[in-house]
């Protein structure tokens, strides 16, 4: 794989998290896998080479996707246990798409109980912000509403257009109270706010989180005005390296403005301590902020 | 040709202002108009009987329907499935959008399908890591010979649907076969000299991994608006019964264009779009730019110039049937290839009449050697046809510069190849007729 196509690999990868959320990008990407497993072409000798070349760009991408790492090297250490010699190629597939859904649901399911255990954290006449909500918060919002009839209004505060579209769609549909206005504006909405809820693609060992861009800001006035943050994401986020190594992509762009030429840096997520988190609820329920659980 | 003089250097730097696109087309032709105006070579009563308005209503009723077709999301869900199903094999995505593009091309306007196919085919092709300009080339040039086969598909053919008074069946009866072989031909020449680039993929999980997520983004990216299944229903059945009384035309008697007209005005009666928005979607700078041109090449023909021009270099091939025939084909194809094609059929209409009146050619063989020509022929360069400069520019926009030479080494080739189709086709269909 030469670098142009990884590069074009990582930006998909980027531009489906900044759409969809973390938790649906890891499985659109565990879904293109199957899929691509289906339609490879080649021989049994050149399979494992295949995947080893498409694991190790997985593994490297910038910023590293750490559910899915954690998910391929839980599919590569149990293909490693199933995998025969005398198995012919359309075996090998077959077991190895079965392997990939049985990721999925594992996925899915960790996913599932996080949203179960966050239904408790919304109270009647909360109001609640919300920034680039992954999967998880949305459906925390949409079950409160649903199962347990809360009432509470939503601030969404707009960082990527496409995703702060779902997020107004889904809370219409089940007509929870909200609003938009722009994390840059989050100050006059402040004052109302009772708590805030967030996603992270990681968490470091050097306890920060990986959030998209503007999590930092939004998290950090919050955490000023003595609002508690909730974050919401099952075990396979956990890294076990620092934030330094999760290769955050980072872009230098040349720009102008009236007749000035200057450079740019932008990354694409942001780093925000542990500290200014309050709460953090996994598929296992709170969990302490000192705990590491991976 | 007494008071010729103004109008012709009008008509002349018009024309110049057009092809250079010096200035905006509709502006071009309306100012020549009002100078003519101004400097009392025409009335307004006379300019404004000179537009034919059945022409325009066609292009505001298509326009319309496709506005609401469009809002109704059906582009997006077209265009999406087509790249699910190409499952980012190199081939099939030439194939397939091709099919697409001819298709609609041939029942919509040239300008929409690239509108509609050119952002989604660069960024399948991009994503995957293949060049896009043979697909961008390739997709222009198929909408111009898909377009090519019906009366809608093509302003030179509503243009000459519209004057000389040609049914759609007509034109669908006469043009299919023509634009069916050189359809064929082209994709099979496109991929004969790119042989390299529509290798496929489906021995690299790597590149086939970035296929299918690029596929999932392509959804989400063109998904985006919401489906609108009533409106998109009501569009294309009012599409569809457009077309259907298009294909009656002969037993219902009325005309394309009020077909057109009448059923946009069904559509957004029934729909409940916002009328004042749909309108705005309408390219009345094209409308405009028809209607200037209808009034400056009027008045040439009033003054006599167009009958001039028709003895001086037309009528002086003789009367044989087959130079007759071969020279409006190749004449119209390699000058729509420099100059807008349609100004050139709006002056090339009253020629061929006067050329018809010296030798009456029969089942209007004279007039497709004119539409294929001029449909054909937009092909040759970049700046030949609507559909060319909307592509290249699109494809500037995503960063795919195209140069002019760039396109030209592409497609001068394919519509060389069309035209000879083109000829043969004409050749042998004047030989069964005589």
């Amino acid at each position: 794989m030469n670098d142009k196509n990884r590069q074009n690999m990582y930006k998909l990868l980027r531009n489906l998290g900044d759409v969809q959320g973390i938790a649906q990008m890891t499985v659109l990407s565990l879904n293109s896998f199957i899929e691509s497993i289906r339609q490879l072409k080649c021989t049994k000798d050149q399979l494992q080479p295949l995947y080893f070349e498409l694991a190790e760009a997985l593994k490297s991408s910038q910023p590293k996707i750490i559910p899915l790492i954690h998910l391929l090297e839980r599919f590569e250490k149990e293909m490693g246990e199933i995998l025969t010699p005398e198995m012919d190629l359309e075996e090998i597939r077959e077991k190895t798409i079965a392997n990939l859904q049985e990721r999925i649901k594992q996925f899915q399911d960790n996913a599932a109980r996080v949203t179960e255990n966050g239904l408790k954290y919304i109270n009647n006449h909360d109001v609640i912000i919300v920034h680039s909500p992954s999967s998880v918060v949305t459906n925390i919002l949409v079950q409160a509403k649903e199962k347990w009839n809360k009432r509470f209004e939503v601030i969404i505060l707009e960082h990527n257009r496409d995703r702060t579209r779902q997020i107004i769609q889904a809370l219409r549909d089940n007509d929870i109270d909200h609003i938009v206005a722009p994390a840059y504006n989050l100050s006059h909405h402040i004052d109302r706010a009772t708590k805030m809820f967030v996603g992270a693609l990681t968490i470091t060992s050097d306890r920060k989180i990986v959030a998209p861009t503007g999590t930092a800001g939004s998290v950090s006035l919050c955490h000023l005005n003595g609002i508690p943050v909730h974050l919401f994401a099952n075990t396979l986020h956990y890294s076990h390296k620092a934030s330094t190594d999760q290769y955050i992509y980072q872009e230098e762009e040349n720009t102008h403005s009236a007749n000035m030429d200057f450079s740019m840096t932008t990354h694409s997520h942001d780093l925000v301590s542990l500290d200014l988190i309050n709460h953090i609820v996994t598929e296992n329920g709170e969990l302490d902020k000192n705990d590491y659980p991976v | 040709m007494e008071g010729a003089t103004v109008p012709i250097i009008v008509f002349l730097i018009v024309y110049a202002l057009i092809t250079f696109e010096l200035v905006n087309k509709a502006v071009s032709a309306l100012l020549g108009v009002m100078v003519l105006l101004i400097m009392h070579v025409v009335d307004e009563h006379t300019a404004a009987s000179l537009i034919d308005f059945e022409t325009i209503m066609l292009l505001l009723g298509m326009m319309s329907i496709v506005a609401v077709l469009r809002k109704s999301g059906f582009f997006s869900i077209l265009s999406v499935r087509i790249a699910e199903l190409t499952k980012g094999n190199p081939l099939k995505i030439l194939i397939l959008f091709s099919i697409v593009t001819a298709v609609l091309s041939a029942f919509l306007d040239n300008v929409t399908t690239v509108l509609i196919i050119i952002p989604i085919i660069i960024e399948l092709t991009r994503g995957m890591g293949l060049d896009p300009k043979i697909y961008v080339i390739s997709q222009a040039v198929i909408s111009n010979i898909g377009g090519t086969a019906t009366l809608i598909g093509d302003p030179p053919n509503i243009i000459i649907g519209s004057k000389v008074g040609l049914t759609f069946n007509q034109f669908i009866g006469n043009l299919i076969i023509p634009v069916i072989i050189s359809f064929f031909a082209v994709l099979l020449f496109i991929w004969f000299t790119n042989k390299e680039k529509f290798k496929p993929i489906d021995n690299n999980l790597a590149k086939l991994f970035s296929v299918q997520l690029l596929l999932e983004k392509i959804k989400v990216e063109f998904l985006n608006t919401r489906i609108d299944k009533k409106l998109l229903v009501k569009g294309l059945s009012c599409l569809a019964i457009a077309i259907l009384l298009f294909v009656t035309q002969t037993v219902t008697k009325m005309s394309p264009g009020v077909v057109a007209v009448f059923m946009a005005m069904v559509l957004f009666t029934i729909s409940g779009v916002d009328v004042e928005h749909m309108l705005e979607e309408v390219e009345w700078s094209t409308l405009l730019f028809f209607a200037g041109l209808f009034i400056l090449v009027g008045v040439l023909e009033h003054k006599g110039v167009i009958e001039w021009v028709a003895h001086k270099v037309f009528l002086r091939i003789g009367d044989n049937p087959y130079i007759m025939v071969l020279t409006v084909l190749w004449v119209s194809g390699i000058v729509s290839g420099f100059l807008d094609n349609i100004p050139f059929t709006i002056t090339m209409i009253p020629i061929v009449r006067l050329m018809l009146e010296v030798n009456p050619i029969p089942n209007n063989i004279l007039w497709w050697a004119l539409a294929l020509g001029a449909c054909f022929g937009g092909n040759l360069t970049m700046i030949g046809a609507s559909a060319n400069i909307v592509s290249v520019g699109m494809a500037k926009q995503a960063g795919v510069h195209i140069s002019f030479l760039e396109f030209m080494k592409a497609s001068a080739a394919i519509t060389i190849m069309t035209l000879i189709i083109a000829s043969a086709f004409l050749t042998l269909y004047l030989w069964i007729s005589l």
